[in-house]
């Protein structure tokens, strides 16, 4: 499992990564474990609901030691306007 | 949290006559929302002032004894009130499901649709605040309610007398979701078996006017309405979150009962699940006592973290108690005691002891009754159980009702193991398989029957996974996504599992028609 990461920048690939490691625990949809997963893939297109929305904001918190409001992870997001957020949350809360 | 008023009922002409069901006023009622996030502490007089006055605004529109009003509301004060205002004039209720923010526009609008075209109201009661998406069609009045009048105090000591119905008149219709077709189905629930329900919850949860409720689930819920209606029965005191506030901030629900003191709460596994993952900081949850936890089946992980991740704040054990019902027994079927831990058995959590008024029996595939601790189908017989739905064909007086869910009783406990009616749940929403396969086939364009959804009970994973298998030739991850995103999009329903046996490997009878769940259970062996 990825560990806590210093407070920096995380790239859109890198939550890709966290998005397949919560679908091996089957916290995210299965058809995310495997295929191709782009930064303009949105968290909707990618089949994942509110409540898996969750799950992602609990391990992002969780990797980068940041606090994140609820609705963080909004549906129409891509995972690039997710990394951009990210990042800027991070920089502001450094 | 004092006993203030009973509410007395007299009976408008033509209802029939019998002993009321006793209702008292709480001390006070507590609304928290959008426009309120702190709590708007509210008298009960002002709420039967309100009451009165939405009344006021059915009898001026001949609406009375028989008729039936829809509630398009979000806010607590609002819909408290025009409950007990349709109940003044003797009219039933019935509260809309409102899906929140989940699933399309477009599907929300045809689900109201549906569910209006069922109940058929004579009038509907919306907020100014949040009106309905679309005028309704036909014939039907529209009442608009702009909040209560804080300042409007009645004496409910001396005039709280809540004209209503008898005991055989409709209290309230609660939508299901149909799962034949995904039509809706009006569950028409009567103050004869409201009563009855009411009753044995209370005495099983032993509650009492020192009680507060804390409970944000929405009143198209049966969980949800029944939460509020317990308060009133009981005269415990009321704290009602509009849903959207715990949608927003599931921690809401915490901090409310932490700061509010709460002793008895509802709510579904999912928000369990979340709040775990998500902790609420800074709350002290030592005045709860009981939990009533359920909407969607309970598994020993989620409450087993749930526990664990809030031992600290206090939460003591015994408190989470896996419940098991349905709208068809106006909601409750059995509960655990309260202060004694549930029971695991097999990977299952036990739900309790049968309501004291509720027969049940776990009965063979042939309908004969399987011995302790053997898996069947459950069947329950109460003064609780409906006698119909809306428009349908009454059911047989007194028989038993089948469920269409599996479990097995030990010791007197309740498990539930699966379900065998045709229905998925998420969240503890309701989604009938057909209308989640009709989406699929239509995202792949693939004739009907070529597709099958259904949930799989995994005490493993503590939830229901949400499996579809697709009949179609070459669907890769792409494919998989898209049809998982059209489903999601359309009806907010997350897909878990997504499998492609090949072209006539789902299972059909003789005249074609998919056997659902001949097909769950071939997944489950790991066949498919």
């Amino acid at each position: 499992m990825t560990q806590a990461k210093p407070a920096g920048t995380l790239t859109s690939q890198e939550i890709v990564a966290v998005i397949r490691e919560l679908a091996k625990r089957n916290d995210l949809p299965g058809h995310l474990i495997e295929g191709e997963i782009g930064e303009s893939d949105t968290v909707k297109s990618l089949g994942i609901d509110s409540l898996g929305g969750v799950f992602l904001i609990e391990r992002l918190e969780e990797i980068t030691g940041v606090q994140m409001p609820d609705d963080f992870v909004e549906p129409s997001l891509s995972l690039g306007e997710i990394a951009e957020r990210l990042n800027r949350t991070i920089s502001e809360q450094s | 949290m004092t006993f203030i008023a009973q509410m007395v009922w007299t009976l408008p002409s033509g209802t029939s006559k019998c002993a009321p069901m006793r209702l008292n006023w709480p001390q006070s009622f507590r609304f928290i929302g959008k426009a309120h996030p702190d709590g708007l502490l509210t008298r009960p007089g002002t709420i039967y002032a309100y009451a009165r006055a939405i009344s006021r605004e059915l009898e001026a529109r001949e609406i009375g004894p028989g008729d039936r009003v829809a509630l398009w509301l979000s806010q607590g004060a609002d819909q408290v009130a025009a409950i007990l205002g349709c109940w003044m004039v003797g009219a039933a209720f019935s509260v809309i499901p409102s899906y929140p923010s989940r699933s399309s526009s477009e599907h929300v609008n045809e689900r109201t649709g549906n569910v209006l075209t069922v109940l058929d109201p004579k009038a509907i009661i919306q907020s100014e605040t949040k009106p309905l998406p679309e005028p309704p069609a036909g014939d039907v009045h529209v009442i608009t309610l702009t909040g209560p009048d804080l300042s409007a105090d009645a004496d409910i000591a001396e005039g709280a007398d809540i004209p209503t119905g008898g005991p055989d008149d409709l209290a309230f219709i609660q939508f299901t979701s149909g799962s034949t077709g995904g039509t809706a189905k009006g569950a028409e629930v009567r103050f004869r078996q409201l009563d009855a329900n009411l009753s044995a919850l209370t005495t099983r949860m032993n509650i009492s006017p020192e009680d507060r409720m804390v409970t944000w689930a929405p009143l198209y819920h049966d969980m949800g309405l029944i939460a509020v209606l317990l308060a009133l029965r009981s005269g415990a005191d009321l704290v009602l979150l509009e849903t959207d506030t715990f949608v927003r901030r599931p921690s809401s629900w915490l901090e409310a009962i932490s700061q509010f003191q709460g002793t008895v709460t509802t709510g579904p596994p999912t928000g369990l699940k979340l709040l775990s993952r998500r902790r609420a900081k800074d709350v002290d949850l030592s005045s709860l006592r009981y939990a009533w936890i359920g909407g969607e089946a309970v598994f020993p992980s989620v409450l087993r973290e749930f526990e664990d991740c809030y031992a600290e704040a206090g939460l003591k054990p015994g408190v989470m108690q896996p419940t098991y019902g349905m709208a068809e027994t106006v909601v409750g079927i059995s509960c655990g005691d309260p202060g004694v831990p549930p029971t695991v058995k097999e990977g299952f959590i036990s739900c309790g002891r049968p309501l004291d008024d509720m027969d049940l029996q776990v009965v063979d595939e042939d309908g004969a009754p399987v011995s302790d601790g053997s898996e069947g189908r459950i069947l329950v017989r109460s003064a609780s159980v409906i006698s119909g739905y809306l428009g349908l064909p009454r059911f047989e007086d007194g028989g038993w009702f089948d469920t269409g869910d599996l479990g097995f009783v030990s010791d007197g406990l309740v498990f539930i193991t699966g379900r065998l009616k045709d229905v998925i749940k998420r969240g503890a929403e309701s989604f009938p398989a057909v209308m989640v396969e009709a989406v699929a086939e239509e995202a792949l364009e693939l004739g009907v029957g070529r597709a099958a959804a259904f949930a799989n009970f995994s005490p493993e994973m503590g939830k229901e996974e949400v499996v579809l298998l697709v009949e179609a030739r070459g669907l890769d991850d792409g494919g998989a996504r898209q049809v998982a995103a059209s489903v999601l999009d359309k009806l907010g329903l997350q897909i878990d599992v997504i499998r492609t046996p090949k072209a006539g490997r789902l299972p059909r009878t003789s005249s074609g028609k998919l056997m659902r769940r001949l097909a769950a259970a071939q997944y489950r062996e790991g066949k498919i």
